[in-house]
């Protein structure tokens, strides 16, 4: 499973960047994720206050 | 876990929490449930490159409801208060607005040609004594009927901007002379010494060791309503779906969100009509800021006047120096969207607050690091109403209250907003409870 960040409901918060222990989620009014550190634990998946984050196949 | 309660309260920001911990004080049996995996909501905090960085608000208000709502359960309240509390800046002026009121006469008249100042303060003045403006005009068109000079008109821009978080021609004259009537010169701003989450955990650990049971990752998926009365919830909480009967409901999850947990249906449609129609979010903008040393002396709260978009400067760090690695600082610079209701120049409109950041501080270049921008609009919002045009905390369904900013008392702001939500809420459900 990876991650899979939902552009319309993403708000750009930061919470989920805060939550990644690889820092491989930046804020730059939308979240962005950096393939090459994600390493898919989908630990950011919780955090995101209106649901923008979901696991992919 | 048990299978009833005397409250079960949805959400543990401010508002949530807050009105926890003084139902658990009273003695009340109190849930909360919290669908996130941290507690405090919009004022909570995390770490992100060594750096604790707030999830909403850094500065808190100290001396009312919100500092109550720690006491009355035994919390610590870790804050340090900067004096000044907050700098005002023109160009390469600054200036200091004394506290308890009186000052705001000498800032116009400090900040604007001579005279100009006196004819805003005259009929301000008027405003609060005899009456206030009509709801239907804004901040903007309601100073340009006493001045037209641009540094006054900065002035208000930045503090509807910074305070009431929307432009002055958005923001209405009534709400902006509310405030001043509720709050002007009382407010004293603190940073949590630790980050927002030190305290809020504080208060929740309270919560529980007055008999209260606070969850993280409990998301409500129901508010069970039976005819017309609030009967308790439905959550999912690791997997497993429990159901829970209480004698009131609590929600902090925000007008719309509490009425989407409880059904449209149950709900009485003149309610429905006034949250449809005029309940927005207030949104802003923050960027968050590294530096190798302190961009601004002040130890406190910065708010520029006669920016293009910079309205609110936070520096938590000098008082607070736990909140960064050793050797850095933090500094958080926020802005209003150019237009509260589209998400369309949030790009530019962050731009605009990272120029006024250059422009303010010449060491921008060489010493700071851009670490996030951020924004807060829509279902996470800075309010979840318009100051003045927030709903009543009592829903349509008996024994089902709202809490948090969506719900505030019109003049109340901030984080206090939220609080004193929580305060009237639990006082009017103490007196319930008693009844029965």
């Amino acid at each position: 499973m990876t991650i899979r960040i939902l552009e319309k409901v993403c708000v750009g918060c930061g919470e989920c960047a805060h939550s990644c222990p690889m820092e491989a989620l930046s804020i730059w009014t939308r979240a962005k994720c950096d393939p090459d550190l994600c390493t898919d634990c989908l630990a950011c998946i919780p955090y995101c206050p209106v649901d923008a984050l979901t696991g992919e196949e | 876990m048990r299978n009833s309660y005397d409250v079960v309260i949805i959400g543990s920001g401010v508002g949530g929490l807050g009105a926890a911990a003084r139902l658990v004080a009273a003695g009340h049996s109190v849930l909360v449930l919290e669908k996130l995996p941290l507690l405090g909501g919009r004022y909570a905090s995390m770490q992100y490159k060594g750096f604790t960085l707030s999830t909403g608000a850094e500065a808190l208000e100290c001396g009312g409801a919100l500092e109550e709502q720690f006491h009355v359960v035994g919390a610590p309240f870790d804050v340090q208060k900067p004096n000044p509390d907050i700098m005002y800046r023109v160009g390469d002026r600054e200036f200091e607005l004394p506290p308890g009121g009186g000052g705001l006469r000498r800032m116009l008249s400090f900040i604007g040609k001579p005279g100009e100042g006196d004819k805003v303060m005259n009929a301000l003045k008027r405003a609060l004594s005899w009456e206030e403006p009509a709801k239907g005009m804004t901040l903007k068109d309601w100073i340009g009927q006493y001045t037209d000079d641009p540094d006054i008109h900065g002035f208000f821009q930045s503090f509807s901007a910074a305070i009431l978080t929307i432009n002055a021609n958005e923001a209405t004259a009534w709400a902006f002379i509310r405030f001043i009537k509720v709050l002007g010169g009382k407010i004293v701003h603190a940073f949590a010494t630790h980050g927002p989450s030190h305290l809020m955990d504080g208060l929740a650990q309270k919560v529980t060791e007055h008999g209260g049971e606070v969850l993280t990752r409990a998301r409500v998926q129901r508010i069970l309503v039976e005819d017309g009365a609030v009967r308790g919830v439905i959550f999912e909480k690791d997997g497993d779906q429990m159901e829970v009967t209480a004698r009131a409901v609590i929600s902090n999850a925000g007008p719309r969100g509490t009425v989407r947990l409880a059904g449209r249906e149950n709900f009485d449609r003149a309610y429905l009509k006034v949250m449809d129609e005029t309940l927005r979010p207030t949104p802003s903008s923050g960027v968050y800021i590294a530096s190798d040393r302190p961009l601004m002396e002040h130890p406190g709260c910065l708010m520029p006047i006669g920016t293009r978009r910079v309205c609110w400067i936070v520096n938590p760090t000098t008082l607070c120096p736990d909140l960064a690695p050793r050797g850095k600082h933090l500094m958080l610079s926020f802005n209003a969207f150019s237009d509260s209701l589209s998400t369309q120049n949030l790009e530019e409109d962050i731009r605009q607050n990272i120029q006024d950041l250059r422009e303010m501080f010449p060491d921008f270049d060489s010493h700071a690091e851009i670490l996030m921008a951020v924004n807060f609009y829509g279902d996470w919002p800075i309010y979840h109403a318009w100051p003045g045009e927030d709903l009543p905390q009592k829903t349509p369904i008996e024994n089902l209250y709202n809490v948090g900013d969506g719900v505030k008392v019109p003049g109340m702001i901030g984080l206090e907003s939220a609080a004193e939500t929580a305060r009237l809420v639990a006082e009017n459900l103490k007196a319930r409870l008693a009844r029965k």
